[in-house]
C-alpha cells in the first residue's frame, strides 16, 4: 500500500464536517443549510468507506451502511425540500429568519 | 505517488467544492461547487477500491443536486448572484466581491416593523367558528360539535362582530376593508393584506404606507398592495400626488400614455400617473441599481430584475454599509448621511437583509466549524487504528447483496419502508392544497 | 463476511412476526386510506385500530421467550425488546382514540392512521435494533415520519414553522450521529454491539468515546435530552396536539431503548465510566426542563418543558443501569407510568383546545365548574407527574431514586428530588387556576366518545399503577433482561 495513509482520509472528512458544520450555523436558506448536512454526510460515508478499506475489508456490511447512509441523505433532501415549499407557501420565505414566532 | 497526487487533487476539490458552495452567491455556482465535491468524493472512493459505492455515490447526489437547484431557483430572489455582484461593485463595498455577505449587524430602524412580526397574542391560532354557532371557537377547519357543519374562519363569516373578548387592542381589522374583522393577527380574507389592529386601521399616520400605483391602498405597516402586489412605500415619500391624475405613462417610454393604470407595453413597466412632463427627469428620479438606464419618478420595482428601485444618488457609493463585509464587522449607518435621502433606512435595510445570505451568526459558525475540524482532527491523527493485513478480495456486489438478504434483510426492507415514508411525506406536504 | 452459512429462514420470519404484521398493515392502510371517500374515512382508523390490538396477540407470546439474536445478530428478540414493543403499542393505540376526532374534515385524513402506524412500527424495531446499521436506518424513519406528522397541518403556521424546525434540528444531529458511528466501525471493525464489546479492549479508546459522543447527538435528539432539547418547545406547540403527545412519549422511549442497548451491550462500564456521563445529562436535562416549564403559559409548551424534565429522570434509570440491577426495571416502570399520565394530559389538552379554541393556560380558568370531569382527570394527571402518592408517578419515582442511590449517584438522587420540588410550581399552577379562578366562557364542552375513552384509560391506569403497581412492575423485572453475550 504506497497510496494515502488512513490517517489522509480521516483528516480530510474532518475537515469536511468542519466545513459542513459552518455552514449548517451560518446560512440563512433552509436550503442551503440542507446542503450542508448533506456535506456532514459525505464525511461520514468518507469515513466509513477508508475505515473498511483499511481496517476492515471483510465487513461488507459496511458497504450495506454506506447504502443505508445514502439512503438516508436522498430521502432527508426529499422530505426536507418538501418542508421548506411548505414553509415557503405559507411565508413567501425559506430564510430561518422568517421562522420566529414561537419564543421562550 | 500517484494515488497521492489523486488523492490530494480530490481532496482539494472535495473541500474547496464544499466551501465554494457556502461562500458564493450564485446559486447556479454554488450546484456546480457541490456537484464537484460529490464527484471528488467518488473519486477518492475508486481510490479506495469501493467501485460499487462510487457508483451509488454519483448517481444518488447528481440527481440531487439538480433537485436542489430548481428548488434554489425558485425560492430566491437572486438565484445567479449578479444582482449582488453588481451592486457591491458599485457601491464600492469592502471584501471580496464575490463571496456572499453577512446580514447587517445593527437592528433595523424602528418604524420598520417588517409585516411579519406580528404582535404577538396569546395561542396566535386563527379562529375558527360554525356559521350557526357563534360561540363555537376552534384553532383549525372542522366540524362544529354541535351541528357538525364545517367551520369557517370568523373573520370571514362575521364582519361585524368580534368575538368574545375584551378591548379595542385586540381586534385585528383590514386597512382596506374595515369589515374585516378578527380577533388575531392574519391576513384579510378578501384581499390578502396584513391585518392591524383597529384603531391602528382607522388613523392616517405620518406612517401610513400607499401602493404608488394605487394611492387609495392605506396601510399602517409595509406591505403588498393587494391590487398589483407592488411594495407599499411610506405615503411621505411619495411626489407624485395620487388621485387626481387620470393620465398613465411609462417613466422609460414616455410616449406611451394610457387612462388607466396597467403595464407599458414596451418594457411591461407599471405605468405611473403622470403628473408633468418632467416627472421622470425630476431631482426625486429612482432607479435600478443594476440597470442605470431604468428611470423612474416613483419607487416601485425594475422591469428587468424586479429589485426595488432606488433614488438616483450622484453622491458617493456608501462606505457606511459596512455591515456588509465578509467577517460581518461594523454596522451600518442608517438616515444619517444625506447621501441616500429619498430610500428610507427602512426599505434600504429590507432590501440589504432579502440579499444576504447568511446569518447574524457568521463568527460563531466559523468558529464552531474550525473549533470542531481542528478537534477531530487531532483525536483522529493521534489515534492507533486497527489496520487490516489484507486488502478487500471477494466480487463486491454479491457479498452484498447476500448481506441484504440474510444479516441485514431487515435494513433492505427498513430502507424500503424509509423511501416510502419519505416518498408519501413528501408528496403530502409539497403538495398544493385546493380550497373548496 | 464472505461464505457466510445460509440463514435459516422460517426460524427468522417467526422471530418478526409482530412487525411483519404492521408492516402489512401499513401498506393496507397506506392504499386504501387516502382513496376512500370523506365519510368513510373512519374505516382507516378502525382498521388501524384493530390492527394494533392484533398485533398484540404474538407480541404478548413473546414474553416468555429466552432472549435471542436474531439475522445473525443485528436484531434482538429479548424480553426487553418485547416490553417496549408492548408500551409503543399502547401509545399509539390510545394515541389514535385520541385523534380521531380531532383530525375529522382535515386534508390528509386518510393518511393519518398510515403514518401513526408506521410510527408505531419503527420505533418497535429501534429498540430492537441490535446493530448499527439498522439504528441508523430506523432512527431516521421515526424521525421522518414525525416531520410528516407535525407538518400535516398544513395551514396553520406554527405548524409549518415547528416542522421547520424540528427538521433541520433532527437532520444535523441525525447525520452527526451517522459521522459518530462511522468512528465507532473505524475502532472496533465490526457493526454489531456484542461483537463490539469483544473487541473494545483492543480499541483506541479515545475514538470509542468520541464516537459515542457523537452517536449520543443523535439519540440525545430523540430522548429530548439536554442540550438536544432546544427542538422540543416549538415543535410540540405547533403541531397537532395529538402528535404531540405521541411525540412525547414513543420516540422517547425507543430512544431510551437503543441508548441502553448501545451503552450496556457494547460499552463495558468499567473502562468508560458513561454511568457518570448519562448521570451528568440526566442532571442537566431535568433542570433545563424544570427550569424552563416556571414561565410557560402555554399548557403545550408547558408539557413540552415537562416531559423535558421527565427525560432527565428517565435517564437517570439509564445511568444506574450499568451499575444497580433495579434500575432497568425502575426505568420501564417509570415508563409505563408516563405514558399513563402524559398521556392523559395531552389528552385533556386536546379536548379543551377542540372545545375552547384555547391552548393557553387562560383558557382552563374555571375549568372546574365548566367541565368538572376534564379538570379533575388533569388534576390527576399533573398530581402524578409531579410524583404524588397514591399515583402511579410516585411510585416510579420512588423507584429510580432508589436505583440512583443504589447505583452510588446520592448527589443525582438529591438533583432529582430537588426538581420535583421545583415541578411542583407549574404542576399546581394550571390546578389552582381550574378551580379558583372564575371561568372565562359558559359553553359546555363536548368531548368525542375516543378521546373520553382515552383519557379514561388513561386515569384508569395513573391510578391502578399508583395502587397497585405490583403486576406492572413484575412486568418490567420480566422485561429488564437484555441480550447482552
Amino acid at each position: 500500500m504506497s497510496g494515502p495513509p488512513l490517517q489522509a482520509y480521516l483528516l480530510l472528512g474532518a475537515v469536511l464536517f468542519g466545513v459542513g458544520l459552518f455552514g449548517v450555523f451560518s446560512q440563512r436558506g433552509a436550503v442551503m443549510i440542507l446542503m450542508s448536512i448533506e456535506i456532514i454526510l459525505n464525511a461520514a460515508l468518507l469515513n466509513l468507506v477508508a475505515f473498511w478499506r483499511f481496517s476492515a475489508p471483510a465487513e461488507y456490511g459496511a458497504q450495506v451502511f454506506f447504502i443505508v447512509m445514502t439512503t438516508i441523505g436522498a430521502i432527508e433532501m426529499a422530505v426536507g425540500l418538501a418542508i421548506v415549499l411548505m414553509g415557503f407557501r405559507n411565508r413567501g420565505s425559506q430564510y430561518v429568519d422568517r421562522f420566529m414566532d414561537m419564543r421562550g | 505517488m500517484v494515488e497521492w497526487l489523486a488523492f490530494v487533487l480530490l481532496a482539494v476539490i472535495a473541500v474547496g467544492g464544499s466551501l465554494g458552495m457556502l461562500l458564493t452567491m450564485s446559486m447556479y455556482r454554488a450546484a456546480i461547487f457541490l456537484m464537484a465535491s460529490f464527484v471528488a468524493l467518488a473519486g477518492l472512493f475508486i481510490l479506495l477500491q469501493a467501485d460499487l459505492l462510487a457508483a451509488i455515490q454519483v448517481m444518488m447526489n447528481v440527481g440531487g443536486m439538480l433537485v436542489m437547484l430548481l428548488f434554489m431557483v425558485a425560492l430566491m430572489m437572486d438565484p445567479g448572484g449578479e444582482m449582488m455582484w453588481d451592486m457591491k461593485r458599485k457601491m464600492g463595498l469592502p471584501g471580496f466581491s464575490a463571496l456572499s455577505m453577512s446580514m447587517p449587524r445593527s437592528p433595523p430602524p424602528a418604524e420598520a416593523a417588517r409585516p411579519e412580526d406580528r404582535p404577538r397574542t396569546g395561542g396566535s391560532n386563527t379562529d375558527w367558528t360554525c356559521p350557526m354557532h357563534p360561540e363555537v371557537s376552534a384553532p383549525g377547519p372542522g366540524s362544529c360539535p354541535k351541528c357538525s357543519m364545517d367551520l369557517a374562519p370568523r373573520a370571514a363569516l362575521q364582519p361585524e362582530a368580534a368575538p368574545a373578548a375584551d378591548t379595542d387592542t385586540d381586534t385585528y381589522a383590514c386597512p382596506m376593508h374595515p369589515e374585516v374583522q378578527s380577533s388575531a393577527p392574519g391576513q384579510c380574507p378578501k384581499c390578502g393584506m396584513n391585518l392591524v389592529p383597529r384603531e391602528a386601521a382607522q388613523e392616517p399616520s405620518a406612517t401610513t404606507y400607499t401602493c404608488p400605483m394605487h394611492p387609495d391602498v392605506q396601510s399602517p405597516t409595509p406591505g403588498k398592495c393587494p391590487k398589483c402586489g407592488m411594495d407599499l412605500v411610506l405615503q411621505a415619500e411619495l411626489q407624485a400626488p395620487a388621485p387626481a391624475a387620470t393620465t398613465y405613462t411609462c417613466p422609460m417610454h414616455p410616449e406611451v400614455q394610457s387612462s388607466t393604470p396597467g403595464k407599458c407595453p414596451k418594457c411591461s413597466m407599471d405605468l405611473v400617473p403622470q403628473e408633468d412632463p418632467q416627472a421622470v427627469a425630476g431631482p426625486t428620479a429612482y432607479t435600478c441599481p443594476m440597470h442605470p438606464e431604468v428611470r423612474s419618478s416613483t419607487p416601485g420595482k425594475c422591469p428587468k430584475c424586479s429589485m426595488d428601485l432606488v433614488p438616483d444618488e450622484s453622491a458617493a457609493p456608501m462606505a457606511g454599509h459596512a455591515g456588509m463585509q465578509h467577517g460581518g464587522e461594523g454596522g451600518m449607518h442608517h438616515g444619517g448621511d444625506g447621501a441616500m435621502p429619498r430610500m428610507s433606512p427602512a426599505a434600504h435595510y429590507k432590501m440589504m437583509v432579502d440579499m444576504a445570505m447568511s446569518t447574524a451568526l457568521l463568527p460563531w459558525a466559523i468558529a464552531i466549524g474550525v473549533v470542531s475540524a481542528l478537534l477531530l482532527s487531532w483525536v483522529l491523527l493521534r489515534a492507533t487504528w486497527p489496520l487490516s493485513p489484507t486488502g478487500p478480495n471477494a466480487d463486491d456486489v454479491s457479498v452484498v447483496g447476500e448481506l441484504l438478504l440474510s444479516r441485514y434483510m431487515i435494513g433492505f426492507e427498513g430502507a424500503a419502508y424509509l423511501i416510502l415514508a419519505g416518498v408519501i411525506g413528501a408528496v403530502l406536504l409539497g403538495k398544493r392544497e385546493h380550497r373548496r | 463476511m464472505p461464505g457466510m452459512a445460509k440463514m435459516e429462514m422460517a426460524p427468522e420470519l417467526a422471530r418478526v412476526i409482530p412487525e411483519m404484521w404492521l408492516a402489512g398493515l401499513v401498506l393496507v392502510l397506506f392504499g386504501m386510506g387516502p382513496f376512500l371517500p370523506a365519510r368513510r374515512k373512519g374505516w382507516a382508523w378502525w382498521l388501524a385500530l384493530g390492527g394494533l390490538l392484533g398485533a398484540f396477540v404474538p407480541t404478548l407470546r413473546m414474553l416468555t421467550w429466552q432472549p435471542q439474536l436474531g439475522f445473525d445478530g443485528a436484531y434482538a428478540v429479548d424480553p426487553l425488546g418485547v416490553f417496549f414493543k408492548l408500551l409503543l403499542l399502547a401509545t399509539t393505540v390510545v394515541v389514535l382514540l385520541a385523534s380521531r376526532d380531532y383530525f375529522r374534515g382535515m386534508p390528509h385524513e386518510g393518511d393519518i392512521p398510515g403514518l401513526l402506524v408506521l410510527l408505531a412500527g419503527s420505533m418497535i424495531l429501534l429498540a430492537s435494533s441490535n446493530d448499527l446499521v439498522l439504528i441508523a436506518l430506523f432512527v431516521q424513519l421515526v424521525s421522518i415520519t414525525s416531520y410528516v406528522l407535525v407538518g400535516v397541518w398544513k395551514d396553520e403556521p406554527l405548524a409549518n414553522e415547528a416542522s421547520l424546525k424540528f427538521f433541520l434540528f433532527g437532520s444535523v444531529s441525525v447525520t452527526v450521529m451517522l459521522y459518530g458511528m462511522s468512528l465507532l466501525f473505524g475502532a472496533t471493525g465490526t457493526l454489531n454491539l456484542q461483537e463490539m464489546a469483544r473487541r473494545l479492549p483492543q480499541a483506541d479508546l479515545s475514538i470509542v468515546v468520541l464516537g459515542l459522543a457523537l452517536t449520543l447527538a443523535g439519540y440525545g435528539f430523540k430522548i429530548s435530552m439536554a442540550p438536544f432539547h432546544v427542538w422540543v418547545a416549538d415543535t410540540y406547540q405547533g403541531a397537532p396536539t395529538p402528535v404531540t403527545a405521541l411525540l412525547s412519549i414513543g420516540p422517547k422511549a425507543a430512544g431510551l431503548a437503543v441508548l441502553l442497548r448501545t451503552l450496556a451491550v457494547a460499552v463495558p462500564p468499567d473502562e468508560t465510566n458513561w454511568p457518570a456521563a448519562v448521570a451528568a445529562m440526566a442532571a442537566l436535562t431535568m433542570t433545563v426542563g424544570n427550569v424552563l416549564a416556571l414561565r410557560q403559559t402555554n399548557i403545550k409548551r408547558l408539557l413540552a418543558y415537562s416531559s423535558i424534565g421527565q427525560a432527565g429522570f428517565l435517564l437517570m434509570g439509564v445511568a444506574a443501569a450499568g451499575r444497580d440491577e433495579l434500575s432497568v426495571p425502575a426505568l420501564l416502570f417509570y415508563l409505563v407510568a408516563y405514558l399513563a399520565m402524559n398521556m392523559g394530559a395531552f389528552g385533556v389538552a386536546t379536548a379543551v383546545e377542540r372545545g375552547s379554541g384555547s391552548v393557553e393556560l387562560g383558557g382552563y380558568d374555571g375549568l372546574g365548574s365548566r367541565a368538572p370531569w376534564l379538570a379533575g382527570t388533569l388534576t390527576l394527571f399533573l398530581l402524578s407527574l409531579a410524583g404524588m402518592p397514591p399515583l402511579a408517578g410516585f411510585i416510579g419515582k420512588t423507584m429510580l431514586f432508589g436505583a440512583a442511590m443504589g447505583a452510588g449517584f446520592a448527589w443525582l438522587a438529591a438533583v432529582a428530588a430537588a426538581n420535583s420540588a421545583l415541578s411542583l410550581y407549574y404542576y399546581l399552577l394550571p390546578i389552582a387556576r381550574m378551580y379558583l379562578q372564575p371561568p372565562n366562557g359558559s359553553m359546555p364542552f363536548r368531548t368525542a366518545p375516543a378521546l373520553a375513552l382515552a383519557i379514561g384509560l388513561s386515569v384508569a391506569a395513573t391510578v391502578l399503577v399508583g395502587v397497585l403497581p405490583e403486576p406492572v412492575v413484575s412486568l418490567a423485572r420480566s422485561g429488564a433482561r437484555l441480550f447482552v453475550g
